[in-house]
């Protein structure tokens, strides 16, 4: 091998003063300074008045000038402008304001009903070719406009994209509604026996839905149940029950709260953990569907215990509370399926199941898919496992009441 | 006469067969074998191990010559040198073409308004560099690039992960094993643009016998941590997007870097990434010129560098006055198809058959 022979030191600093200018002339961010951007952090998108025209909501958030020190604070900037088509709309708003837009901060799209019930295929194609857009954005369905949500201040976000943003995020703590982001929304799509889900959520004034604010004229947004999508169409929203069933069976469930009941028994019991899984196997003499679903939870309240147990009681009434818990999840997946079977939407995504685990049978019968998902047998072997009760043992109750009721009360 | 050291021929080699390949293999595997795509991968790059192994048996026959010279010398001068002159053609215009679809890949993604002679400029600069500083700073060049873009893809493989979805890959092989030849035939072009790259690399491979030894081991090493490499990035891709996708997207490997999120601040680091991906497409491109300029120079004799500067500016108005865009990644298919695949089978072929019938007839 060669030894490269030592450049002289008069090229050694044309070298290094080349690269000391390519510094000062290589600019970068495309000539724009960060402070002359504006970092969109939602978009909406409706129905426009127009015929074949579109609403389109941007939302940026601005730092909020202030006296120095601490965290910045942000405050939002919406505006809603109409067109017929959603790239030029950005355009348009570029005409008014003196900030270029930077679209990679957007986290929430939050679609109108009208909207969505029209299609939004098309729609989305914007968001999904635009370099600065990325896939990770989460979907949203408004019940209503996508405009007012996005104008819903809440108590507790000045900015309502991120409000939405902390509430989609928050669902990894409580599994009650789906979550949906573009690039799934598209692989989803991709697939030719299932149909997406997108989450909803939508205004509430005080005494809404058993809620009441402290300030009786303000609002918030609640994000429950979700939307299920044929064709880029919205179809129809599923119920409490079949949203947090689709979730059982798409094994989205991480942690939630859960109600059973039996006779003037209540529990509520918190899942800590949970995993579904499925096979393909005869069911009643036919092939069909049979989800193994696992749960452990933890008793979070109890109405109608009455009495006080001894420990190995208290043991019994634990294994006959899992049932009762098995049962509700059970009721939700049901909800589920006989929507889904209702709908003849594949929403569960049950062919795609099929596909997975019995290749041959789902030749056979995708065809006829997914009307066939009404006949389809459907199964379900729910174990939950009540790992404990909390701090206490007993619901608080006087020891004369405990002995006079017995404890033959208990088990109700 | 410069000559590189084992360790270098596996980086050198291991740089130049995953080239820019990860960027669309994805794409185009999972458009012919859909969700079993990412089993295209093996087979396709196995396919250059016997034209491999037929140069490697040459060298101890012409040792310091490339394979345009030994075409001359089993072939006959006219057809040899008809040979080479084809070779060379085909390096430097494939080369040029490389450095457009760098253009592209940087307009799609996080530069799009970056004028195209920006980057071609760029890229050329590096590879005339490289060239005038010789074969063995393109190597290091390789030690240093290839663990990079190695750790980039590895770095994007791990943190995807949240993002995969599930049961993507299965049934497997639904459709049978038809579709998945078919993709690895769709991708076979890719190992032999090596293999090109390999004829004119021949006299500067370390010239003792044992190290020939090592040499062919240290390619089958290289060769299997591309295969592993290119097969995550197709699994990886089918694993997040899902067949359907995967094949809709052009540079699925973009998507991908787009999508990382390490944090709700730590996002959208893809910028980063595309570092990685020019030094990857510079450094095909730069042994694209090497090759073209090594075939001339056995061709018509060139020595020094005024011969590499006409070539490089030729080189340079390739990209500049060619095809931009989806233009360049058609073109880029065409030529890898229908001539980098049926040239190098056929000169490799011709070349070592005629000189074993010739050593075979002289010991009759």
């Amino acid at each position: 091998m060669e030894a490269s022979p030592k450049k002289p030191l008069r090229k050694r600093l044309l070298i290094v003063c080349v690269l000391v200018i390519s510094l000062l002339i290589l600019e970068g961010c495309g000539k724009r300074e960060v402070e002359e951007l504006a970092f969109m952090m939602g978009v909406g998108i409706d129905k426009g008045k127009q015929e074949g025209s579109y609403l389109v909501t941007i939302q940026v958030a601005k730092p909020k000038p202030s006296g120095g020190g601490g965290s910045t604070e942000l405050e939002d900037w919406t505006l809603s402008v109409e067109g017929p088509i959603i790239a030029s709309t950005i355009e348009k708003v570029n005409e008014m304001f003196d900030k270029q837009f930077f679209a990679g901060t957007v986290r929430v799209i939050v679609i109108g009903e009208d909207l969505a019930r029209t299609g939004i295929n098309e729609v989305l194609d914007f968001y999904q070719r635009y370099y600065q857009y990325r896939r990770t954005m989460y979907l949203v369905v408004a019940k209503g406009s996508a405009k007012d949500l996005l104008e819903t201040k809440t108590t507790t976000h000045n900015i309502p994209a991120l409000g939405l943003l902390g509430i989609i995020e928050g669902n990894k703590r409580q599994s009650t509604f789906p979550v949906t982001r573009l690039g799934h929304y598209l692989t989803i799509l991709g697939r030719e026996s299932q149909n997406p889900v997108i989450p909803s959520a939508e205004v509430i004034r005080s005494g809404d839905k058993g809620i009441y604010l402290s300030d009786e004229k303000g609002n918030e947004v609640i994000m429950s149940c979700a939307g299920v999508f044929e064709d880029g169409r919205l179809v129809d929203f599923l119920g409490d029950q079949e949203t947090k069933g689709y979730l059982w069976l798409d094994d989205e469930i991480k942690t939630r709260r859960l109600e059973g009941e039996r006779d003037r028994l209540k529990i509520v019991a918190s899942v800590h953990n949970s995993k579904t899984k499925y096979k393909v196997e005869m069911i009643d003499e036919q092939l069909g569907i049979k989800f193994y679903i696992k749960a452990s939870m933890a008793l979070d309240e109890i109405l109608g215990q009455q009495g006080e147990m001894s420990t190995e009681e208290w043991r019994n009434f634990l294994q006959e509370v899992e049932p009762i818990l098995a049962q509700a999840i059970q009721e939700e997946c049901e909800a589920a399926v006989a929507k889904s079977k209702k709908l003849q939407l594949d929403f569960i995504g049950i062919g795609r199941k099929i596909e997975i685990k019995n290749p041959k049978y789902w030749t056979e019968i995708k065809d006829n898919w997914p009307q066939g998902l009404e006949d389809f047998p459907v199964a379900f072997e729910i174990e939950v496992d009540v790992d404990h009760a909390g701090l206490a043992r007993n619901s608080p109750v006087s020891p004369q009441k405990s002995e006079s009721k017995g404890e033959g009360n208990i088990h109700q | 006469m410069q000559r590189l050291s084992t360790h270098q021929f596996t980086m050198l080699t291991a740089g130049v067969l995953l080239g820019t390949t990860f960027m669309v293999s994805g794409s185009i595997v999972t458009q012919a074998a859909g969700r079993d795509g990412w089993m295209a991968v093996m087979p396709a790059f196995l396919m250059c191990v016997p034209f491999t192994w037929m140069i490697f048996s040459l060298v101890p026959k012409y040792p310091n010559q490339d394979l345009v010279k030994i075409s001359e010398k089993v072939l006959g001068k006219w057809l040899g040198k008809a040979l080479g002159l084809s070779f060379s053609l085909i390096m430097i215009y494939f080369g040029g073409l490389f450095a457009s679809q760098g253009v592209d890949m940087y307009n799609r993604t996080v530069l799009p308004l970056i004028p195209h002679y920006v980057l071609i400029l760029g890229v050329s600069l590096i590879t005339f560099y490289l060239y005038l500083s010789g074969i063995e700073v393109l190597a290091r060049f390789a030690e240093v690039i290839f663990p990079l873009v190695c750790m980039a893809l590895l770095f994007i493989a791990i943190f995807i992960i949240p993002r995969f979805e599930r049961g993507e890959l299965f049934p497997i092989l639904q459709n049978g094993i038809t579709p998945v030849l078919s993709a690895a035939l769709n991708i076979s072009p890719w190992p032999f643009e090596y293999v090109l790259f390999l004829a004119g690399l021949l006299p500067f491979l370390p010239a003792k016998p044992k190290d020939l030894k090592i040499i062919k081991v240290n390619f089958f090493k290289a060769l299997a941590l591309i295969i592993v490499l290119s097969t995550i990035v197709v699994l990886v891709q089918i694993m997040t997007f899902g067949p359907f996708e995967t094949a809709r997207l052009t540079y699925g490997l973009l998507v991908l870097g787009n999508m990382v999120e390490i944090s709700r601040t730590i996002a959208g680091i893809e910028a980063v990434f595309t570092l990685f991906w020019t030094g990857a497409l510079t450094l095909k491109a730069a042994a694209f010129f090497f090759a073209g300029i090594w075939g001339l120079q056995s061709v018509f004799g060139f020595k020094g560098k005024k011969s590499a500067i006409i070539v490089g500016i030729i080189f340079v108005l390739i990209p500049l006055l060619g095809g931009k865009g989806v233009n360049v990644v058609v073109e880029m298919a065409y030529i890898d198809r229908y001539i980098i695949l049926p040239f190098a089978v056929l000169w490799i072929l011709l070349v070592w058959g005629v000189d074993l019938w010739k050593h075979r007839q002289k010991s009759l």
